[in-house]
């Protein structure tokens, strides 16, 4: 099992976490630990991604997760950087399993901590659009043809392109 | 030495995950070069189009000098979360 743990903590003392791990984790208790940040949190923005059982028209039945250990981990620290420089966050946090999972299981889930909604969504939507395509995982669906290795999604690439727009050339 | 690694599908294809390389202080473009023509048949996979390559964890797209002591990566299409 590989359970790496990254705490960053910035100069003005936002907490970011990430954490990618084969075992299963509990929402509520990651959102118990942002809570307890900072009485200045007014808000926490989250989205939870989970396995399908159906990928383009096919019956998925499982769902292997490989990542690259180290360099995932610091993508994802450099995503979440690049929220705190941009919007109001307190506190994030980013969980992504990895190994064999099924329909149904969590895969993914992102947190943000903030004063207020409208940056706590923002960030948090930053956030997962720029995991999908800039974080090194790969998937491979079982499915009744067999085993496949997914590609990236063109429309992933393409919510990317429309941040890069709406924010600017400066982000890498 | 230098310290090459094989992810995801690209593992599959060539049927190991990691090699050795004993070179030092050479372009990328030349450590590429050595390993296929040693092992012809990872060719297609490893020049693929949509093949990224990173150094030391960290991408890159320009052909770098590649020194003992680095570890070098083939990374297909990512598709997380």
């Amino acid at each position: 099992m590989t359970e790496i743990e990254t705490n960053h903590n910035s100069h003005q003392n936002h907490h970011l976490s990430v954490r990618v791990q084969e075992s299963d984790f509990d929402v509520s208790d990651e959102l118990k630990a942002l809570r307890g940040l900072s009485p200045r949190i007014g808000g926490i923005a989250t989205f939870l991604g989970l396995v399908r059982d159906l990928n383009d028209n096919a019956d998925v039945s499982g769902l292997f997760l490989e990542h690259y250990p180290g360099m995932t981990e610091k993508q994802i620290l450099q995503i979440l950087q690049e929220a705190d420089q941009r919007w109001n966050v307190i506190g994030a946090t980013v969980m992504h399993r990895i190994g064999q999972l099924s329909p149904l299981d969590q895969i993914v889930f992102v947190a943000v901590a903030s004063e207020h909604r409208g940056d706590a969504f923002t960030a948090c939507e930053f956030v997962i659009d720029y995991l999908k395509t800039r974080a090194t995982f790969w998937k491979k669906e079982t499915t009744p043809e067999g085993d496949r290795w997914l590609v990236t999604r063109d429309t992933d690439v393409a919510v990317v392109d429309a941040w890069q727009e709406k924010l600017g050339d400066d982000l890498s | 030495m230098i310290t090459v690694l094989f992810f995801a599908g690209l593992k599959e294809t060539i049927g190991q995950g990691s090699m050795s390389v004993t070179l030092t202080d050479v372009k990328l473009s030349k450590l590429v070069e050595h390993i296929v023509s040693d092992q012809p048949s990872w060719r297609e996979a490893l020049t693929a189009e949509n093949i990224v390559v990173s150094v030391n964890q960290e991408i890159v797209r320009e052909d770098i000098l590649i020194s003992t002591g680095d570890e070098v990566a083939f990374l297909p299409p990512v598709t997380g979360g």
